[in-house]
């Protein structure tokens, strides 16, 4: 093959790549489904004449959220401040307990029943647990998220590491490298676009976890507090729904920054042909 | 001259679902220093068993194989052989010229003398007709570039030994024809001793200085044949009486039935 010929190879197979559908359309295509939705719900409510007290309309949560915006903005800091911790530090247990496992089939047949366990046993079972182990506060709310998101952090890297091209490991062990050097060089890039499947299942559960630990830890503020005290009220339903919106755009903004990350790391040289 | 390779009795056993598969018995093969020795025979014959057991990445159950003198083992720490897998097995997040260094850049004590500094790698890379694509990523390559990347990988860590398991067998077969000449045109700019597996007769004819022929189940030696065609081999060889004399006897060898 001469140099002209490859070169006019490499050129068709990124003019294949190229090829898009309608990219206004795509751009189009989740607002409009909000869109629908949201009239949807807020023809339903009127036609059946529900009251705001029982189900607020969207048009008025985001109103609600309109209202006092410093609010929202202050308690979803606080829920998201334990929820990102609790995300990072259940991320960097399943980095430890993630590498040994899938360096040895017998050390992920031993941690595999442990880490079911922590997965079946229902979430709200730790809360008050980590209160009575770590006191009240920040510090057991974050507890409680990082234990949540832990186990599918934990499978999804162990599946990442594993999925290492075989032939790609014995290339680099037939040149002498070392398991440091074959981690680093092979598997874990080989596992990142796992481990950020893990992470946008662990960004929901990170908030699941924030939630509920406020709901146990007696902490004076966080939208899981306000949830709370919200449906001991009379007109609390509107703020309950304002709450959920606010963590909603928490959760949501968390995948759009995940989205933007991996597309940096990842930079489309992933993909395999 | 001296054995760079000898491998004496090896077996290998894999447990199967339908009792033990006796992959290698009693295998006996001496290489010697700067031959080119294919191992050909149909699949299930244990010929990358044996190559893997050579490279070592696998422990045979019983014999001895010695590499330039010390186990396999220590030969791979001692970056001593260089090995082509059947896939390309290039990382795809790394570019061409990256993916052609990877072997230089691990393992850095067991660096060998005759090892390719970035300048040669480079020039190397053009050699096989990749100039200008340093800085492609494998996705953007064909598969015959692919290969020829991983080509130019093993050459660059200067191993007296290059392992090499079907490395063409996925191009179809006028990349290969264009593969094989290549390789052997490295081999002798580079000088190694190579041991290639291949199941296609004419390639084993064409590159080898001896053909080992092996039989399944048990995997074993069944025949070895000389290759006394004159060096360097062209094109114009595939079409003398002599090549086709080797392909014919192979084929009768690989068949079970003796000449």
């Amino acid at each position: 093959m001469t140099a002209t010929d490859a070169r006019a190879e490499v050129v068709g197979r990124r003019a294949v790549g190229r090829r898009r559908h309608g990219g206004a359309r795509r751009a189009a295509a989740p607002l409009i489904g909000i869109m629908v939705f949201a009239a949807l719900w807020e023809g339903l409510l009127r036609g059946f004449d529900v009251k705001p007290f029982i189900m607020p309309g969207p048009w008025r949560i985001l109103r609600t959220i309109g209202q006092d915006p410093g609010f929202f903005w202050r308690e979803g800091l606080t829920t998201a401040r334990e929820a990102g911790a609790g995300l990072g530090i259940g991320l960097l247990l399943s980095v430890v307990v993630a590498i040994p496992m899938a360096g040895s089939r017998f050390v992920e047949r031993a941690v595999q029943p442990v880490a079911l366990l922590i997965q079946v046993i229902p979430l709200v079972c730790y809360a008050p647990a980590f209160v009575i182990w770590l006191n009240t506060g920040f510090k057991p709310i974050a507890a409680v998220s990082a234990l949540v998101c832990f186990v599918p952090l934990l499978y999804n890297l162990v599946a990442g590491l594993r999925a290492a091209d075989p032939d790609t490991r014995d290339l680099l062990r037939s040149a002498g490298a070392s398991r440091a050097e074959i981690l680093r060089h092979v598997e874990i890039p080989s596992a990142l676009p796992h481990l950020f499947a893990g992470l946008r299942t662990a960004v929901g559960l990170a908030l699941v976890g924030a939630v509920i630990g406020e709901w146990f830890a007696l902490v004076p503020g966080g939208l899981g507090v306000w949830i709370r005290k919200a449906q001991a009220t009379g007109s609390g339903a509107t703020l309950v729904w304002a709450c959920a919106f606010a963590l909603g755009a928490i959760g949501a903004l968390s995948l759009v920054a995940l989205a933007g990350l991996e597309r940096l790391l990842l930079r489309g040289t992933h993909e395999r042909r | 001259m001296a054995d760079a390779l000898t491998i004496a009795d090896v077996g290998k056993r894999f447990a199967g679902r339908s009792g033990d598969v006796d992959a290698l018995a009693r295998v006996g093969l001496d290489v010697a220093d700067g031959e080119f020795v294919t191992l050909l025979g149909p699949s299930g014959c244990g010929k990358s068993t044996l190559l893997r057991i050579v490279a070592g990445l696998l422990a045979p159950d019983a014999g001895v194989v010695t590499v330039l003198g010390d186990t396999p083992d220590a030969a791979r720490r001692a970056k001593r052989i260089a090995l082509v897998p059947q896939s390309p097995a290039l990382l795809p997040w790394r570019t061409v010229r990256s993916n052609a260094r990877l072997l230089t850049e691990v393992n850095r004590q067991g660096d060998g003398r005759r090892r390719l500094d970035e300048t040669q790698i480079d020039a190397l890379l053009a050699e096989v007709g990749l100039a200008g694509f340093g800085d492609a990523y494998p996705s953007e390559l064909s598969g015959g570039m692919q290969q020829r990347v991983a080509l130019v990988r093993a050459f660059a860590l200067g191993a007296p030994v290059l392992l090499m398991d079907e490395p063409f067998a996925a191009l179809d077969e006028i990349l290969r024809a264009e593969m094989r000449y290549l390789l052997l045109r490295l081999w002798q700019e580079h000088q190694a001793t190579v041991v290639f597996v291949t199941h296609s007769i004419a390639e084993a004819v064409l590159l080898s200085d001896r053909v080992v022929v092996m039989a399944p189940r048990p995997g074993r030696v069944a025949a070895v044949e000389q290759i006394d065609l004159p060096r360097p081999r062209t094109p114009e060889i595939e079409d003398t009486p002599a090549f086709a004399a080797h392909v014919v006897r192979l084929r009768h060898l690989l068949s079970g039935r003796s000449s």
